[in-house]
């Protein structure tokens, strides 16, 4: 059974995942378990941040630490059009995905011809430069203080009462991106990343266009991201520099990837799993008094998998399990 | 607004700052440039002797300059156990492994001082603090004035350990970019522990920095994140494996930052800092003064 669940294809996995997640999600909405349901919530729309910086460096090896800053333009693209204009953020989140792109894709030039650390580092900077910019601007962005999203109830401005719709938008997304990205992996795209992720020079020596495949990368996992702040905007109601711009979100959307496993579909849902969990338990257990634990625990997590497992949970796992029920042969693609 | 005085006062303002970013930077630029070892805790190195110098002041009522030794022992101590339990372990990994295994560790020294000692900005009572040195027409701040001349003591020193001692010229010639560690090895260099000595050296110059930047900057879980942004933008711009280029790197982002106050504002003077830091990549990848 099991061994069969490892070997079927990702497509009829992603299918059955969804449906068995709806079946899990349905007794909590009957009990009204909403912290369940809200906690489910954010561990899609982690995963599915995660899944989008996993396009970048799981893929394609472009490792980013500023990923905070598409997450933050598109949060404030979508708020700013519906606070100030009343737009819909169902447009304002492709608005906000496309300002994004449009971001990256300037950014590119600079970045792009960056390797390695160099490219980490400029990342770093650039999310510090979008989180001053957005500090200065407080004539539009509110500053400091940043801005109240409207406390209504309709699906129409994507503001849902019920935490049950919430949770099904966030699966909705994911599902949306683990075909994207299931597309990605057996595709000449895929075949593309990886061969730049494995070695640039030598890929570029066989014909592959560097530039472009890095490029494509960059504009999908930054178009998604920032696609993934409206939601995360519309869900919190409210955004601060401090809390959409900050380094922490950047690192968590990087522990959770890390941890769960880079380059594989169903890594950064695993490792959004364990960290969220983790983190509302100490949030839950510990309140305010013990600032910091959850950074002490997500700190330890990284250093243990890197110095264990540098692949990450989901794939040593997977191997772990491939050895004990079924024929290891499956050394192919990652999936 | 824009007079001689201004200017000059910009420039030497500039340049003192910078005496103080070259050493903060000093200790990633001995790692990734003899190590390849990219210390994303960095900052959080700096963090813990701002703590500890701190903590000292206050319990003991000494002046921080006195704690200088102190910073000395506690950075070589932060830096061999990085180097032992983190970094060597990891090391098949590449650059990148490191990277990310010194990112856990700069989370688990953020979350350690925020639980021990909450999110509050702290300030070190000190003398130094409202002390202002006069040169003519330009006045600089007085910790900033004694920080600047210690760091260019310890860099001066540091420069010396390389040129004119065995175990500074055996770590250059066990390093990728002024030698080759497997003909060093071939000598009988010990290169394990030449790797524990410079790790342990960047974590001396790493807790000076901490000590000082200590005396005039305020001290928060969070801060290091800044200081670790600002030393990889100096070595970045000082291009691997140049000294001199650290100090010139330094110094000039001191400018930028001190004219970016006067232009933007001291919040967002580090919009011009991280500009110029992207178009020197852009421009020139490999820094100002970079080898290969």
């Amino acid at each position: 059974m099991l061994s069969r669940v490892l070997k079927s294809k990702p497509l009829i996995n992603i299918v059955k995942f969804a449906a068995s997640l709806i079946l899990l999600s349905i007794p909590f909405k009957l009990l009204k378990l909403h912290f369940i349901l809200y906690l489910m919530t954010l561990i899609l729309l982690y995963a599915y941040l995660g899944q989008c910086w996993n396009i970048l460096y799981g893929y394609a090896g472009q490792l980013s630490f500023g990923h905070a800053a598409f997450l933050g333009i598109g949060a404030y693209v979508s708020s700013i059009l519906l606070i100030r204009f009343g737009i819909s953020p169902w447009i304002g989140m492709i608005v906000g995905g496309a300002i994004c792109a449009l971001f990256a894709f300037f950014m590119s030039f600079p970045l792009l011809k960056l390797r390695g650390a160099y490219f980490a580092l400029a990342t770093l900077g650039m999310a510090e430069v979008v989180r001053l910019i957005v500090l200065r601007l407080d004539f539009i962005t509110g500053g400091g203080r940043g801005l109240l999203l409207p406390v209504v109830t309709s699906p129409w401005l994507l503001l849902f009462g019920d935490i049950w719709h919430w949770f099904l938008t966030a699966l909705g997304m994911n599902l949306a991106l683990l075909y994207i990205s299931y597309r990605i992996e057996g595709s000449k795209l895929g075949m593309a990343f990886r061969a730049i992720k494995q070695d640039e020079e030598a890929s570029s020596s066989v014909g592959v266009d560097v530039f472009k495949y890095k490029m494509i990368a960059l504009l999908l996992s930054a178009s998604l991201t920032g696609i993934g702040g409206t939601f995360y905007a519309q869900l919190v109601g409210y955004i601060r520099p401090d809390i959409i711009l900050t380094t922490e979100r950047s690192d968590e959307i990087v522990v959770v990837a890390v941890i769960g496993g880079i380059g594989t579909l169903w890594g950064p849902m695993l490792g959004s799993a364990i960290l969220l969990s983790i983190r509302q338990l100490i949030y839950s257990l510990l309140g305010g008094t013990y600032m910091g634990v959850h950074l002490i625990v997500y700190g330890i997590l990284i250093m243990i998998i890197i110095i264990f497992a540098p692949e990450g949970l989901y794939p040593t796992i997977k191997k772990r399990l491939m050895m004990e029920f079924g024929e290891a042969k499956s050394r192919g693609t990652p999936s | 607004m824009i007079s001689p005085e201004v200017i000059l006062q910009v420039l030497a303002s500039g340049i003192v700052l910078g005496g103080i970013y070259a050493i903060a930077s000093l200790g990633l630029g001995l790692s990734w440039g003899i190590l390849h070892v990219i210390n994303f805790a960095h900052g959080e190195w700096i963090l813990i002797s701002m703590y500890a110098s701190y903590w000292l002041v206050i319990l003991l009522g000494v002046d921080p300059l006195m704690l200088i030794p102190i910073n000395i022992l506690l950075g070589a101590l932060v830096g061999v156990l990085t180097q032992r339990f983190l970094v060597e372990t990891t090391r098949k990994g590449g650059a990148l492994a490191s990277i990310l295994s010194t990112f856990g560790l700069s989370l688990t020294i953020i979350g350690s001082s925020q639980l021990l000692w909450k999110s509050y900005a702290r300030t070190m009572p000190n003398r130094y603090i409202n002390m202002v040195v006069k040169m003519g027409v330009v006045r600089v701040s007085g910790a900033h004035f004694v920080s600047f001349l210690i760091s260019i003591g310890v860099i001066t020193a540091i420069y010396i350990f390389f040129k004119r001692t065995l175990v500074g010229k055996a770590i250059l010639a066990s390093s990728e970019i002024f030698g080759d560690p497997e003909v060093a090895l071939l000598m009988g260099v010990d290169v394990r522990r030449i790797r524990l000595i410079t790790m342990a050296l960047a974590g001396i110059s790493t807790g000076v920095a901490g000590n000082l930047i200590a005396t005039f900057y305020y001290i928060h879980p969070y801060i290091g994140t800044l200081w670790c942004i600002l030393a990889f933008v100096v070595v970045v711009l000082a291009g691997l494996g140049s000294l001199k280029g650290i100090i010139i790197a330094g110094i000039l982002v001191g400018i930028l930052e001190s004219v970016g106050s006067l232009l933007i504002g001291t919040a967002y003077s580090y919009i011009l800092v991280f500009l110029a830091f992207i178009l020197t990549l852009y421009i020139r990848p490999r820094g100002l003064m970079g080898r290969r």
